[in-house]
């Protein structure tokens, strides 16, 4: 498990997750996913696409990293998802507090909304 | 059928996955199918990891056989925790705000609606015993 930033102007990022977000990988990118994120202090998109398998683990990393954001009066939105990851998400029905589009642009389009 | 031990430490999941990825593979599962094996023994096992109550310090490893049945995958988990019927554990419950969120739960959620619980009992040495089918 990887992550990449892209920055993506004054009030986004883009962080793009490559592999698998689970309990063998959580532990390895927790602190510094979260940190980057705090310390940008930015809106941020998700990119999913690089994604393979998501479990409860690495949903909790999600939501802790979304709260962050949210805290600072900022928003994360999740595009791109693998059927799987997207079944995952589906599965626990977050949708209201983390939302996942199709595409980089529907995500930045929610980024303005 | 593969049958292998899990030691009740999360660092046992990734070598435990593949071993059943690859026999799962092999069989000819589809590659959904085995991502949704490997959610239903990593959410089981982590279960165990984090709110398992074991009489014994470290624990035994948990026993999980895979096998594929016509188009379905058959996953057995035996293990030495306190009673515990996932069937009946609550389901996290959707949270409205981020600031709303506990996580609780959430594993044992997906679990059940990745797999069909077929049975939960208790085996004649003391173990929970849980049996479920994954399309």
């Amino acid at each position: 498990m990887r992550f990449e930033v892209v920055d993506l102007g004054p009030v986004a990022q883009k962080l793009v997750l490559v592999g698998r977000l689970d309990a063998s990988t959580v532990g390895i990118v927790e602190i510094p996913f979260t940190g980057t994120v705090a310390a940008s202090g930015k809106s941020a998109v998700l990119d999913l696409t690089g994604l393979e398998f998501l479990s409860s683990l690495g949903i909790r990393l999600l939501l802790s990293v979304t709260r962050v954001v949210s805290r600072r009066g900022g928003k994360v939105v999740m595009f791109g998802a693998q059927p799987m990851v997207a079944e995952v998400m589906e599965a626990m029905a977050l949708g209201d507090v983390l939302p996942m589009v199709d595409t980089e642009a529907e995500a930045l389009a929610r980024l303005a909304a | 059928m593969l049958e292998l031990d899990i030691a009740i430490d999360l660092s046992a999941l990734e070598p435990a996955q593949a071993r059943i990825e690859a026999h799962l593979a092999a069989c000819g599962a589809p590659p959904v199918q085995q991502l949704r094996v490997r959610l239903v023994v990593e959410e089981l096992i982590a279960n165990l990891v984090m709110h398992g109550r074991f009489a014994a310090d470290p624990p035994p490893p948990a026993r999980v056989s895979v096998q594929r049945e016509d188009t379905r995958v058959k996953v057995v988990v035996e293990d030495a925790a306190a009673p515990f019927d996932p069937r009946g554990a609550r389901p996290a419950v959707t949270p409205r705000s981020i600031e709303s969120i506990t996580i609780g739960g959430a594993g044992l959620t997906l679990l059940r609606r990745t797999a069909a619980i077929g049975s939960y009992s208790r085996t004649a040495t003391g173990w929970n015993r849980t049996e479920m089918q994954v399309s």
